[in-house]
C-alpha cells in the first residue's frame, strides 16, 4: 500500500514538473507570436520588446533572432540588427533569407567592411565550416564515428570482408578527421572567440584604456570585432586586418 | 612604600616632556607674536636660458604664513614648488621659520630684476628688496660670462608650426596637415599628441611621429612631426587650428658651487625638473572649392585625386553558371576613403552581379566583384569606365578599361544551370528594370524555439552514447578472440569446455542416485566412473580412456589439494568396490559417493586449475 502511494506521488510530481516545462515553452511561443503581430503591425518598438522577452524566458531559435534582427534593422539599430542576424546564423546557417538580410545590412556599414586576405583553401574550408551550425556538425561528427566503428565491428567479425572494408573505414576515416577539423573551427569561432558587433554610431579605438588615450581607428556600426582582452569598462578588440586597440563596452554588444 | 615611590617617579618622568613641549609651545608663540620678518633669496644671481634658479621667500617667527601670489616677472616663468619650515633651538632661544620656494625658469637673456613686492600677513606688511638676475646663454653660463648667441626667447628656442600641403582645395580632396615641434638645444619630455580643431572637415587620427633635424633661420633644430590627413565634404572658408601640445621642459636646477656640481655628480643625483609648457601654433586658413559641374562625366563618383585604374578577370574559361572574379584595382594619390568601385554597365541578361568586396591599402584600392556568365554567347567583359577629378589640372577624367575576351563553355548533357541567387534578386533578368533591395520579412515558424544554450556536444545521454561504439568494438574483439582460441587450440578448448560437461554429467548422476533398484546402482557408479574420466581428461587434457585410480598420483605435478586429491581416490575405491562387490553397496554409499563427486569438482574449479 505504502509502495503503491510512493509511487503515485512521483507520478504526480513528474507530471507536474513537465506541465511547468510545457507551460514555459508554450509562453515563450505566445510571446513569440505577439512579437510577429507588432511586427506586422509596424510597431518595431514593441516588437523588439516581444521578442526580447521571449529570450529573458530562457528560450531561443534562429527564427527569433532573425526577427529580431528585422525589427532592430527596422528600429533603425543597424549594429543590433547585425548581432542578431548573426546570432541567427548559428541555429540556420543555410538560410537564404538570413543571408540576404546579413548581407545587405552589411553592405551599409559606413565606410565598408575591413575584409582579411585568404588563399583559396582557407576560403574553401571556411565556407564549408560556414555552412554548418554547432549542433549540424556535431551531430554529423557522430554519425560518421558510428559509421566507422559498425564497419570496425563488421572487419573484426569477418575477416574474409576486410580487404572490401578496408576502403569505407579510410574514406570514413578521412570524412571524421574532416569533421572533427570542422567541428573545432566552429567551436573556437562561437564558443571559445568571443566576438562583439559595434552597437553604437562609431567608436574610437585607442591605444590604451583610456578616456584621453591617442586613437587608432576608427570602428563604424555594425562592424564585428574579436574581443582578445578585457579592463573594467574596455575591450581590446582585433579588427579582420589583424589591428587592435581598446574600445568601450558600452560601444559594443556581444555575439 | 616602595611601590608608591615608583608610582610617583614615573609620573615626573612622564609630565617632562609634556612640560617640555608646552615650553616650546609658548615660546614660538611669542616669537610669532614678536619677531615676525620676511627675506627674499634666489640661490644664483646667474643663470643659463632655459635653464631655472630657486626663489626662496622666508618669513621668520612663524610657519602658518600662506604662499604668496607672486607678480609677473621679466625674463622670468614662475612655478610655485612647496614650503619648507625649519624649528631650530640655540642656547634655549627658539626660533620658527617658513620658506615659500619657487621655480623661476629663464626665457630671455639679460640682466632682469626680480622687483621688490610686499606681502601683508595680519595686518603687517613685510616688502622684499629687488634682486638682479643675469640670464645669459647656455654655452656662456658654463664657459666665459659675457658671451653672446643667437637665440634669446624661449619661444625661439622651442615653437610649433602648423602646416598644411594646400591653402586652396576640393571637396574630397586629400589635404595633408603637418604639426611640427620645433626644439633648439633644449630637453623635453612628455610629449603629448598634438590637439586640434579641424571645425567640420574628416580626419583620420595622427601618425606615428617622426623625428628629424631642420636649419630655419639658420639655426639647427629638432623637429618632431606629426602629420594626418584631413578632407572636406563641403565648400567653404575654413580655418585650421591653432594646434595646441603639451610637453614637459627638464630644467637643469642651479644650486652653489659644491663638491658635487659636476656633471658626473649631475648622473646620480636627480638634479633636474620638469616644467610643464603649452605649446600653440598660429591658425592657417584654407578654401575649400566645389568640384565643378562643367564636363562633370555620367557615372562620377566623386573621386579626387590623381589615379590609376586596372582590370582583371579570372579565370577567362568557365561554363555557364560558373563565377568569373573581377578585380579593380585602382591606385595612386586621393581619398582613398571616400572611393567608390566604378559601377559597370553589365548587361543583366548574360550576367548575374554580386556585390564587390572592397579592400584597401596604403595608395590602393581593391575591387573584387563576382560576375556569373548566364549564357555561353557572352563572349567578353565589357569595357568600365573610371571617372576622376584630376586635382593637378583641374579636369575630370576619364580612365577606360577592358573589354576582356573571355570563354564560356555549355553546360554537359543533362547538366543543370545552378546560379546562386540571393531570394530578393528572383526573376530580376527583366532588361533594364531596376529592383529596390531591402530586408527579408520576419518568419512566423515559433515551433522551434529551445532552452539558451542548449547544445548537442553539452548533452550527457549524447556523450553516454559515444562510448557505446567504442565498448561494442571491445567486447566485440575479446568474443573474437576467444572464439579463436577455441577454434585453435584443443587443450584450451578441452579445458573450458570441462564443467559445462561435468555439470551435464552430474545431473545424469544426480538422477540414477534417487532409484532404489539394486540393479542401477551399478549403472550410477559407471556414470559416476565416467564423470571423472571426463572432466579429469578435459581438464588436464589426458586421454579419458585412460584414466584409472592411478591418476591420482599424476595430478599431484597439476598442483591439486592433497584433501582434493584423497576425495578423488576414495571416489574411484568406492566405483571399484561397487563393480568387484556390488553386493556391499548401500544407498548412503551411493550418497557419500555423489558428494564427494561434487566437491572434487567444485575445488577444482575454485582452484582454478
Amino acid at each position: 500500500m505504502r509502495a503503491k502511494v510512493t509511487i503515485l506521488t512521483l507520478l504526480c510530481a513528474v507530471l507536474f514538473a513537465a506541465s511547468g516545462l510545457c507551460g514555459s515553452v508554450t509562453q515563450a511561443k505566445n510571446i513569440f507570436y505577439l512579437g510577429n503581430v507588432s511586427y506586422d503591425k509596424e510597431d518595431f518598438k514593441d516588437a523588439i520588446a516581444q521578442y526580447e522577452e521571449v529570450l529573458r524566458t530562457g528560450y531561443e531559435s534562429g527564427e527569433l533572432y532573425y526577427n529580431l534582427g528585422n525589427a532592430y534593422f527596422k528600429n533603425g539599430s543597424l549594429g543590433k540588427a547585425i548581432v542578431n542576424y548573426l546570432k541567427a546564423k548559428r541555429f540556420m546557417p543555410g538560410d537564404e533569407d538570413l543571408r540576404s538580410n546579413l548581407s545587405y545590412a552589411r553592405s551599409l556599414i559606413r565606410e565598408g567592411v575591413v575584409s582579411p586576405k585568404f588563399s583559396w583553401f582557407e576560403s574553401l574550408f571556411l565556407r564549408v565550416v560556414d555552412a554548418f551550425s554547432l549542433n549540424g556538425i556535431t551531430l554529423v561528427t557522430a554519425c560518421v564515428y558510428f559509421a566507422l566503428s559498425a564497419v570496425f565491428i563488421l572487419s573484426i567479425l569477418f575477416k574474409n570482408l576486410r580487404p572490401k572494408i578496408n576502403y569505407a573505414a579510410a574514406s570514413l576515416a578521412l570524412s571524421l578527421l574532416l569533421c572533427i577539423a570542422i567541428g573545432i573551427s566552429k567551436f573556437n569561432g562561437e564558443v571559445l572567440e568571443k566576438k562583439a558587433v559595434i552597437t553604437a554610431e562609431a567608436a574610437d579605438s585607442k591605444f590604451e584604456p583610456f578616456e584621453d588615450a591617442t586613437i587608432f581607428f576608427r570602428l563604424n556600426e555594425g562592424e564585428t570585432v574579436i574581443i582578445v582582452d578585457e579592463r573594467d569598462n574596455w575591450y581590446k578588440v582585433k579588427r579582420p586586418d589583424g589591428r587592435q586597440g581598446w574600445i568601450k563596452t558600452e560601444v559594443a554588444e556581444l555575439l | 612604600m616602595i611601590n608608591n615611590k615608583f608610582s610617583e617617579m614615573t609620573k615626573i618622568l612622564f609630565l617632562i616632556p609634556i612640560i617640555w613641549i608646552l615650553t616650546i609651545a609658548l615660546t614660538v608663540t611669542e616669537c610669532y607674536s614678536d619677531d615676525l620678518s620676511f627675506e627674499v633669496t634666489v640661490d644664483g644671481n646667474r643663470v643659463a636660458l632655459g635653464s631655472s634658479i630657486k626663489l626662496n621667500l622666508t618669513f621668520y617667527g612663524s610657519q602658518n604664513v600662506p604662499a604668496p601670489h607672486l607678480p609677473p616677472i621679466e625674463g622670468f616663468k614662475s612655478q610655485y614648488l612647496g614650503p619648507q619650515t625649519e624649528i631650530s633651538v640655540v642656547n634655549g632661544s627658539v626660533s620658527t621659520s617658513i620658506t615659500h620656494v619657487y621655480s623661476l625658469l629663464a626665457s630671455e637673456t639679460g640682466s632682469f630684476t626680480i622687483p621688490s613686492f610686499s606681502v601683508e600677513y595680519k595686518g603687517q606688511t613685510f616688502t622684499s628688496k629687488p634682486i638682479l638676475v643675469e640670464i645669459v646663454q647656455e654655452d656662456a653660463a658654463r664657459r666665459s660670462p659675457g658671451a653672446s648667441g643667437n637665440t634669446s626667447n624661449l619661444e625661439d628656442r622651442i615653437f610649433l608650426i602648423l602646416h598644411i600641403d594646400k591653402k586652396e582645395a576640393y571637396v574630397n580632396d586629400v589635404i595633408s596637415v603637418k604639426v611640427r615641434l620645433y626644439m633648439d638645444n633644449i630637453s623635453v619630455r612628455d610629449i603629448q599628441y598634438p590637439e586640434i580643431d579641424f571645425r567640420s572637415l574628416q580626419s583620420e587620427g595622427f601618425k606615428e611621429p617622426k623625428r628629424s633635424q631642420e636649419v630655419l633661420n639658420g639655426v639647427m633644430y629638432d623637429v618632431i612631426e606629426f602629420e594626418t590627413d584631413i578632407f572636406a565634404v563641403h565648400p567653404g572658408e575654413f580655418i585650421l587650428g591653432p594646434a595646441e601640445l603639451t610637453c614637459n621642459l627638464v630644467t637643469r636646477k642651479k644650486s652653489r658651487q659644491s663638491f658635487f656640481d659636476d656633471d658626473f655628480f649631475d648622473g646620480f643625483f636627480d638634479r633636474y625638473e620638469k616644467y610643464p609648457l603649452r605649446l600653440q601654433s598660429l591658425e592657417v586658413p584654407l578654401t575649400v572649392l566645389d568640384l565643378p559641374s562643367e564636363g562633370r562625366p555620367k557615372g562620377f563618383n566623386g573621386a579626387v585625386g590623381n589615379y590609376k585604374f586596372y582590370l582583371e578577370a579570372n579565370p577567362k574559361e568557365v561554363k555557364v553558371g560558373d563565377p568569373i572574379t573581377l578585380k579593380m584595382r585602382i591606385l595612386g594619390e586621393g581619398n582613398f576613403k571616400t572611393l567608390s568601385p566604378p559601377s559597370p554597365d553589365f548587361s543583366e541578361d548574360e550576367f548575374k552581379i554580386y556585390e564587390p568586396e572592397v579592400q584597401q591599402g596604403k595608395g590602393v584600392k581593391e575591387f573584387e566583384q563576382v560576375l556569373i556568365p548566364k549564357k555561353e554567347s557572352v563572349t567578353e567583359i565589357p569595357q568600365i569606365s573610371f571617372h576622376y577629378f584630376d586635382t593637378d589640372k583641374r579636369a575630370y577624367k576619364t580612365i577606360v578599361a577592358g573589354p576582356i575576351p573571355i570563354k564560356v563553355n555549355p553546360l554537359a548533357e543533362g547538366e543543370e544551370l545552378k546560379v546562386f541567387e540571393l531570394p530578393e534578386s528572383r526573376d530580376a533578368f527583366r532588361k533594364g528594370e531596376k529592383l529596390g533591395r531591402d530586408i527579408i520579412f520576419i518568419k512566423d515558424n515559433t515551433e522551434k524555439l529551445r532552452r539558451r544554450g542548449s547544445y548537442l556536444y553539452r548533452s550527457k545521454p549524447f556523450i553516454f552514447i559515444q562510448v557505446v561504439p567504442m565498448a561494442l568494438i571491445i567486447l566485440v574483439s575479446i568474443y573474437q578472440k576467444r572464439k579463436e582460441r577455441l577454434e585453435t587450440d584443443v587443450r584450451y578448448a578441452r579445458r573450458m569446455r570441462a564443467p559445462r560437461k561435468a555439470k551435464k554429467n552430474l545431473a545424469h548422476t544426480k538422477e540414477l542416485l534417487g532409484s532404489a533398484d539394486k540393479d542401477s546402482r551399478g549403472v550410477f557408479f559407471d556414470a559416476v566412473f565416467k564423470t571423472l574420466q571426463e572432466y579429469l581428461g578435459d581438464k588436464f587434457h589426458l586421454t579419458s580412456g585412460g584414466i584409472t585410480a592411478d591418476v591420482v598420483k599424476d595430478l599431484a605435478k597439476f598442483d591439486v589439494n592433497s584433501g582434493t586429491l584423497d576425495k578423488l581416490k576414495e571416489c574411484f575405491e568406492n566405483c571399484d568396490r561397487a563393480r568387484y562387490a556390488p553386493k556391499e553397496i548401500t544407498q548412503t554409499d551411493m550418497r557419500s559417493t555423489y558428494r564427494l563427486l561434487e566437491e572434487v569438482i567444485d575445488e577444482m574449479e575454485r582452484a582454478k586449475l
